[in-house]
């Protein structure tokens, strides 16, 4: 066990994110969770490697302190994905509680039936 | 340093898990993001903060105009109960989910594997890029040459996420012509003067962006964004709704077969390896291609909300 | 070669919803599924001829993306091509709009994407675009509930490939790579202990797509959803869940010093059982083989954990057959709601006297899910019971038996005569109606018509599905050898014994579902279980805290 203390609060964000999950009342809460649970990962991915005073991997003469790209363009693409779909629960989120006149999870689950 | 940044970080998102009213959610959630932005800054990745940045911003205005829009009259939004509830209640819904949650957590932290970071895909990575695909920003080479597959499957991401949206949100009711909405007070001139002056900049600094995505941090999609973001002002300020659905999404899936087009010819049948001197406009082109599908993206997104059943 | 396997799809998919009409995307359609599954079937027999491998743009070591095509996954992609051109005939009947194919397009690349690559996070990308294009077709009537079945689906799908792209960031972490054969070579070198998280948070998020026992809330919801379209509602079954298992077998390699094999073939059981009670209880003809799939599941993971001699293959040629036979009991099942005008179960009686063809089919298909002799299901059911202990057997045999019970109840459709249940012509009116009103919002989408007789090209696609599972059935062993090579054969011996466990297990069926299934009232209050949401999330944490507990305190 040796581990970053950077990747300590992730994981942390990422536990709060999935208790804010397993308690969210409402459809709002869970989304808002992803969203923080999707940059609790990205805060992850990006510390890999982390020194003080490191410097991006842009340029020529950078010195050996320089960040790893790949997880950089792989989060790139992550955070793309999650406000897609960000941007799809939304709609999907409007659209039924137009229809039912509420978000919450249970009277959702309780009124799909009728 | 950083740790009292990560500190205030964790606390704004507990905030923004926390909140009950809609405001405060969006409010707690934008200073969540920023602060992740400003951290990922530090590590050292300004490509990733700057399309943080992007997405945040992006998503503070959507979210600002879907509560504003359609939760006003839902009445059910949760609640805080009226009184003071027993100990039994109370731990059902709050203790033990955090006592579950903690221990997982505390699980998690003690199978922890060790730290050793193997760095051989970095070093090849750093030692390589400029040889294979160009340009002088390893990340934007990463994601525009030695991955490209995985930025299709990006890009065909916020494809369907355009199709969904219109497709779930189209209603008879709202005709083309009966979507315009005035849902912005046109009232407070410092505003409208502000935007009309940022309005510009922002296009600017989009096309800046896109066309030095290669060589410094940045690139097609924060400048897709910065550039959808100056037509979301042009609306918000002379509240003009003269966008065609039909075509805008026909083109935008257009510009979408484009770039696979050009990803396979360059990449996947491999011309980079015969014509080098066609590697920066190769980026170029992607980057271009990549803020053209994202704007048309956003601004589809975004007029299908303000259109979307009006009440 | 390989990528425009993914890339040919998406494109053919752009064409319709750009250039054609939606008269004309559906013939287009059926064309480019023909062109697809005869190239798919192409390269199946040149994966027979060896593993293929394309590293795209021919990057140096693991930089780019590398895609691979053994027998396994070439199979598995002849497979999706030819379940998507089945379901497109079915579907050539019904006027679904360009937006239609242009989703069943994209899904067809994307899954075929998942079934090809070798690198970690292009199975995210392709799983969670998958997860969106998935959601939005179950809601493509925007139906009250199916639009909450979507939304389920996609918030839980993309929770749990959270958890994924953790354990993601731990294996390259780890061992500096994305690759998956690269990095299992890495993480051969590195003690256990520190592969036990990554592992943990990996299979939690492949397991959710897997639908196993505390993970499977969202299975019912998005394979039943009412008012989803037939097709897609046969593919998820179809194809769609294969895609969880496959990338299951993927990753169990990825992790050489764990094996967690007592683990999942407890789960597995667990879930097999659980399925087919969970699916006993419900009159939803809908629901009711959505579960059972999740049964299917369960049995499908048991018998990839068990060290049997032929388990393996048994338990790939059970997945195999089951897309075959449950696709065709999905596309049953819409055929029967629609002339009947409902999903109960026990409204629709006499469907041989009436629809002679789709009960003939029917009759094809369930025997081979209950694995009855001749058919396919007895013959992956026999390699998965080869040679296994005797206690795996009999839980193999308890799950089986209650498919059957299950099917039993599937099966009283077929009998009875047609007028015990008056037809109902008010209720299909308001169908009707309601389904007018829905597509009368979009243009894109056409009016259905209602008739009474079954359209000829739905017809001849279920019989083809039931002469399927027949010709894999006698043709089982040879069959078998075709596809993934290896060299297999059926005892005589043994093969009877097993007929004759099946002539017990369904005298035994039918005597239980008599008297104590059919008039069960503790199996109604049954029906309702479901996780919700949030029961989901906590199943999440607390499925992903067992595995870590099972594997690091437990198992050496």
């Amino acid at each position: 066990m040796n581990f970053e203390i950077v990747e300590l609060f992730a994981i942390a964000m990422f536990f709060i994110s999935l208790f804010g999950l397993i308690t969210s009342k409402g459809v709002i809460k869970g989304i808002i969770s992803m969203i923080t649970m999707e940059i609790a990962v990205v805060m992850f991915f990006l510390s890999i490697g982390f020194q003080t005073g490191i410097l991006p991997p842009i340029g020529r003469d950078v010195g050996d302190n320089v960040a790893d790209p790949l997880p950089q363009a792989l989060m790139i693409t992550a955070i793309i994905i999650g406000v897609a779909v960000t941007a799809v629960n939304m709609t999907m989120l409007i659209a039924l509680s137009r229809q039912f006149k509420t978000t919450e999870w249970d009277i959702l689950k309780k009124k799909k039936m009728e | 340093m950083i740790y009292v940044l990560l500190v205030f970080w964790i606390i704004s998102g507990i905030l923004a898990i926390q909140a009950r009213k809609l405001i405060r959610i969006i409010v707690y959630l934008a200073i969540f993001s920023t602060i992740s932005a400003v951290c990922f800054f530090v590590f050292g990745a300004p490509d990733v903060s700057m399309a943080e940045v992007a997405v945040s911003s992006f998503s503070t205005v959507f979210l600002i105009v879907c509560f504003e829009k359609y939760f006003t009259l839902v009445t059910e939004v949760t609640k805080d109960p009226p009184h003071k509830e027993k100990l039994s209640k109370r731990a059902r819904k709050f203790i033990l989910p955090a006592c579950f949650t903690a221990a997982i957590a505390l699980l998690f932290v003690y199978f922890l594997p060790d730290g050793t970071v193997n760095t051989y895909l970095r070093d090849l990575y750093l030692y390589r890029f400029r040889l294979d695909v160009g340009g002088e920003n390893a990340a934007t080479s990463i994601y525009l040459g030695y991955r490209v597959y995985d930025t299709l499957f990006e890009a065909l991401m916020l494809l369907i996420s355009v199709v969904s949206v219109a497709h779930m949100s189209w209603r008879a009711e709202t005709d083309e012509t009966d979507a315009h909405f005035a849902g912005v007070t046109k009232s407070d001139t410092v505003d409208v003067y502000t935007i009309r002056i940022l309005c510009p900049a922002m296009l600017i600094f989009g096309v800046y962006l896109i066309l030095n995505g290669h060589i410094s941090p940045g690139g097609g999609f924060q400048g897709g964004v910065a550039i959808a973001s100056f037509f979301i002002c042009r609306y918000l300020i002379y509240d003009v709704y003269d966008v065609r659905f039909g075509k805008i999404m026909i083109f935008e899936k257009m510009t979408f077969a484009t770039l696979i087009i050009l990803a396979v010819l360059f990449v996947f049948l491999g011309v980079y390896i015969q014509l080098p001197q066609l590697r920066i406009p190769y980026l170029l082109a992607m980057n271009m291609l990549i803020a053209m599908k994202v704007a048309f993206g956003f601004i589809i997104i975004f007029y299908r909300y303000i259109a979307f059943e009006r009440r | 070669m390989l990528p425009y396997f993914v890339i040919a799809p998406i494109l053919i998919a752009i064409f319709l919803y750009a250039f054609s009409s939606n008269k004309a995307a559906k013939t287009i359609a059926i064309l480019a599924q023909f062109i697809l599954t005869a190239f798919s079937i192409r390269l199946f027999f040149q994966a027979r001829e060896g593993e293929l491998i394309t590293n795209i743009g021919n990057y140096e070591s693991i930089m780019g993306i590398i895609l691979r095509a053994d027998t396994i996954s070439a199979v598995f992609v002849a497979l999706t091509a030819i379940s998507f051109l089945i379901a497109a005939l079915y579907s050539y009947s019904e006027n679904e709009g360009k937006l239609f194919w242009f989703l069943i397009f994209i899904w067809q690349g994307l899954l075929i994407g998942i079934f090809l690559t070798r690198d970690l996070f292009n199975i995210f990308v392709l799983v969670e675009v998958a997860a969106v294009v998935v959601a939005v077709l179950i809601m493509y009537n925007r139906d009250n509930r199916s639009m909450y079945d979507g939304m389920f689906y996609l918030m839980t799908g993309i929770i749990a490939m959270q958890f994924y792209l953790f354990g993601l960031g731990y294996v390259y972490r780890l061992t500096g790579a994305l690759d998956m054969e690269v990095a299992a070579q890495v993480l051969s070198e590195i003690d256990r202990s520190s592969q036990i998280l990554p592992y943990a948070l990996i299979i939690t998020g492949i397991g959710l797509k897997c639908a196993i026992l505390p993970l499977f809330s969202w299975l019912p919801k998005a394979h039943g959803s009412p008012s989803a379209p037939t097709c897609v509602s046969a593919l998820l079954s179809g194809v769609h869940i294969k895609s969880g298992i496959y990338l299951y077998m993927r990753v169990q390699p990825l992790f050489p010093a764990i094996d967690a094999s007592e683990f999942f073939l407890v789960v597995g059981i667990i879930t097999g059982i659980t399925g087919f009670v969970l699916a006993m209880s419900q009159s939803d003809i809908k629901l009711l083989l959505a579960y059972s799939t999740i049964s299917q599941v369960g049995l499908i993971m048991a018998s990839l954990s068990i060290s049997g001699e032929y388990a393996q293959v048994g338990a790939l040629y059970q997945a195999f057959n089951h897309s075959l036979f449950k696709a065709s009991l999905f596309m049953c099942a819409g055929i029967l709601s629609k002339v009947y005008g409902t999903r109960n179960v026990d409204d629709i009686r006499g469907v041989i006297r009436r629809f002679p063809v789709i009960g003939a089919a029917m009759i094809m298909a369930i025997l081979g899910i209950t694995g009855a002799p001749l058919f396919n299901g007895s013959i992956s059911k026999y390699f998965i019971m080869y040679g296994t202990t005797w206690y795996v057997t009999w839980l193999l045999m308890i799950v089986n038996l209650g498919t059957i019970i299950v099917f039993v109840r599937f099966s009283t459709m077929l009998f009875g005569r047609y007028d015990d249940v008056k037809e109902d012509s008010a209720l299909l009116r308001r169908m009707q109606k309601m389904d007018t009103d829905v597509h009368r919002r979009d243009e894109t989408v056409a009016p259905r018509n209602y008739s009474e007789s079954v359209p000829k090209n739905k017809q001849f696609v279920i019989i083809v599905l039931g002469l399927v599972c027949l010709a894999g059935g006698i043709f089982g062993s040879q069959f078998i050898t075709f596809l993934w090579g290896i060299e297999v054969s059926v005892e005589t011996a043994g093969y009877l014994e097993k007929v004759a466990i099946f002539a017990g297990s369904v005298a035994v069926g039918i005597l239980l579902y008599r008297y104590v299934v059919a008039k069960n009232v503790l199996l109604r209050k049954l029906r309702g279980i479901d996780f919700g949401f949030r029961g989901t999330c906590a199943a999440l944490g607390g499925f992903f805290a067992a595995v870590l507990i099972v594997l690091g305190f437990f198992a050496k």
